[in-house]
């Protein structure tokens, strides 16, 4: 996707916020005592900057863009890293991710870590198993120490079968 | 303030842990430096929330050390990989890479690291001779003048930049406006909480880091293949010679001084100050056209700014309370979660932590010789670690962290949060710096306008006629003006290249 495109997306996006949060703005109680520097005062004074200076990276998005069109040139510059992006493993990492602190109640600390790091680990492309098969477990163990027995910060413990296996470790 | 230094001293080396958290810190910043992708900043953010468990001294201690470690890491990438492990080493790639693939490799690093420690020392030489005098002259400073400061961060770290200042302008302005959410520091009532009262105590700013530095970082990685650069391993530092160093002194001294008042200026930090410690150690060189092929100035001047900023950076953050970079506004979260507030006072009422600070950053500069000696030969088997491993390490680490801070799910929803927002930032090119410092200054900025309009019954004029408020706010006007005529430079030479083609 053009770069310009995304700038003018960005801009656009950028401006319709800053409207919005205007609206809210306007709703801000009213205070006699601060007249003209009150609660919304300052909130407005930075949504109209982020409008001015969305407004210019617009317009010369939009003039680039065009440029571009109407040279009809088609150079190595306009290949934006998006294009690199691999949705399906961005998509599988972020739900990971929210999975993994989902789970952290529930599972406890050490079953929800194995967990994540033994699928985290298959997303990029490595392939050697006997460090796959190890890392998540030592790590896990490292961590646990560093927490709990050297900074004395608590974990979760999980609960039913899982609080009983946690507090074997901890 | 000698008894100053006697009680620092005293508190540093009265046990074991102070020696350790400052070896450790140092360690694990050069580690954080030297791995592409990591940085420093990450490396101070998943320290964070660890520090709760420390004194405040000692979790300052432990933060400043990651800080001196990270800022000469990079150049081990930088150097053996050509790709910097850290923003402020990219200019040493440009001779050290060139120089280590003329088989001198070991001299590049020798020379990054001496380069390091002597800009690093130098930094914090003047953080020792300027951070008290700054805070009793900052005790006199009002609401116009911190205004005006504020203002001159948040204008400066968008306006000298490689990137597109508009964005940089941007991205600041979205920091604040971050900043915004929760009570007004006036009046109290809830700003941008939607009926909710858990963003009355505003955007958590630890967790808002975490997930814009390093969970965002995990997201990039995990989703897209990254470039190895040409692989130089195998080789161990040899440090330069005396007279060598002789040769290099006008460079380093040049460059270290650039390197300290960038460091100063609210807001900009080692990676501005390396690219003008290079670009300046071009011009006055007698052999500019060996810049880029190997000239030992090519690394010694961006390494020796680059540790130098350091230490200036923490003498606006220790003596007025703002971040002189993006990795001390992330040092601010740090002082935040023990109720320490930096600034003036801080000097008058905590001396021990203060001179603590100076004695162990010193410490950390001569323990960066001693670990970067051997860094190169260790952080090349490091470097090899895949990022399969270490990304699922780093967002374990993110999120173990962040709920270990308050056992908080709305802290963890914040990180996440940011962590997505932060992803979707890197790909609109938007930096992330700009809007950090807008985070931390932001506020500032506003209450202190704020308060000097009420205490000038709404006029500007007693704002703009304080002449060091005035003098600060020419500087941001001219910052804003010097990233405006860049931007149209790029914008005409992006058309004069399209009408070519």
């Amino acid at each position: 996707m053009s770069k310009r495109i995304l700038d003018m997306v960005f801009s656009a996006f950028l401006i319709a916020g800053a409207i919005y949060l205007w609206n809210v703005a306007d709703s801000f109680p009213v205070f006699e005592k601060f007249k003209s520097v009150d609660s919304d005062y300052w909130p407005k004074l930075v949504l109209v900057l982020i409008i001015l200076m969305a407004l210019l990276l617009l317009v010369q998005s939009v003039i680039e863009y065009l440029l571009l069109v109407y040279t009809n040139v088609r150079t190595t510059i306009e290949s934006h890293e998006i294009g690199t992006v691999s949705y399906i493993k961005l998509i599988a990492t972020g739900v990971l991710i929210v999975g993994y602190v989902f789970a952290l109640e529930p599972l406890g600390f050490i079953v929800s870590t194995l967990g994540f790091l033994y699928i985290a680990e298959n997303i990029p492309e490595y392939e050697n198993w006997k460090v796959k098969l190890v890392f998540p477990v030592l790590f896990t163990a490292v961590l646990m120490f560093f927490f709990i027995y050297l900074l004395s910060l608590s974990l979760p413990r999980g609960s039913g079968i899982f609080g009983t296996l946690s507090l074997l470790f901890y | 303030m000698l008894d100053g230094y006697i009680s620092a001293f005293e508190y540093i080396f009265s046990g074991p842990l102070s020696i350790l958290l400052i070896v450790g810190g140092t360690i694990w910043g050069i580690l954080f430096g030297a791995v592409p992708g990591l940085t420093g900043i990450v490396g101070v953010a998943l320290l964070i929330p660890f520090t709760f468990a420390l004194e405040p001294t000692q979790g300052l201690l432990l933060l400043g050390s990651v800080y001196v470690g990270s800022t000469y890491g990079g150049s081990i990438s930088a150097i053996l990989f050509n790709t910097p492990g850290s923003p402020e080493a990219a200019c040493t790639a440009l001779d050290g890479h060139p120089m280590a693939k003329q088989g001198q490799a070991g001299r590049a690093l020798g020379i990054a690291l001496s380069a390091s420690a002597i800009g690093g020392i130098f930094g914090t030489l003047a953080l020792m001779l300027l951070a008290p005098p700054l805070a009793r002259v900052a005790l006199s400073f009002g609401p116009a003048e911190y205004f005006a400061l504020a203002t001159l961060g948040i204008t400066a770290i968008a306006s000298i930049g490689s990137g597109s200042f508009l964005k940089g302008i941007l991205s600041g302005l979205i920091g604040i406006g971050i900043a915004t959410v929760g009570a007004d520091p006036l009046t109290g009532i809830g700003r941008f909480t939607f009926g909710n009262d858990m963003f009355l105590t505003g955007v958590g700013f630890v967790p808002a880091i975490i997930g814009l530095f390093a969970l965002s970082e995990v997201l990039e990685r995990f989703s897209e293949r990254g470039v190895v650069g040409e692989v130089i391993a195998k080789t161990s530092t040899k440090l330069p010679s005396i007279v060598e160093l002789i040769t290099l002194k006008w460079t380093l001294l040049r460059s270290s001084f650039i390197g300290l008042v960038i460091g100063i200026l609210p807001g900009v930090g080692a990676t501005t100050a390396s690219f003008i410690g290079y670009s300046e150690a071009v011009r006055w060189s007698k052999t500019p056209e060996k810049f880029g092929k190997g000239a030992p100035e090519g690394i010694a001047a961006p390494e020796s700014a680059n540790n130098s900023a350091v230490g200036g950076a923490m003498i606006p953050l220790l003596a007025l309370g703002i971040p002189g970079s993006a990795t001390t506004a992330v040092m601010l979260g740090g002082l935040t979660i023990h109720g320490i507030v930096p600034g003036p006072l801080l000097m008058l009422q905590n001396k021990e932590l203060v001179f603590s600070v100076f004695v162990g950053m010193m410490l950390a500069n001569l323990l960066m010789i001693v670990f970067g000696l051997k860094a190169a030969t260790i952080f090349a088997k490091v470097l090899d670690v895949p990022y399969a491993l270490v990304g699922s390490a780093i967002a374990v680490f993110c999120i173990t962290g962040v709920y270990a801070l308050n056992n908080n799910m709305i802290d963890i929803a914040v990180m996440l949060s940011f962590g997505a927002f932060g992803f979707f930032l890197k790909k609109f090119d938007v930096p992330i710096a700009p809007l950090i410092i807008g985070m931390v200054l932001g506020p500032i900025a506003e209450t202190n306008l704020r308060r000097a309009l009420i205490l000038s019954d709404f006029r500007l004029d007693p704002i703009i006629s304080s002449p060091l408020s005035a003098s600060l706010l020419i500087l941001s006007v001219v910052s804003l003006m010097y990233g405006f005529y860049g931007q149209y430079r790029r914008f005409k030479r992006a058309q004069m290249q399209m009408k070519r083609l």
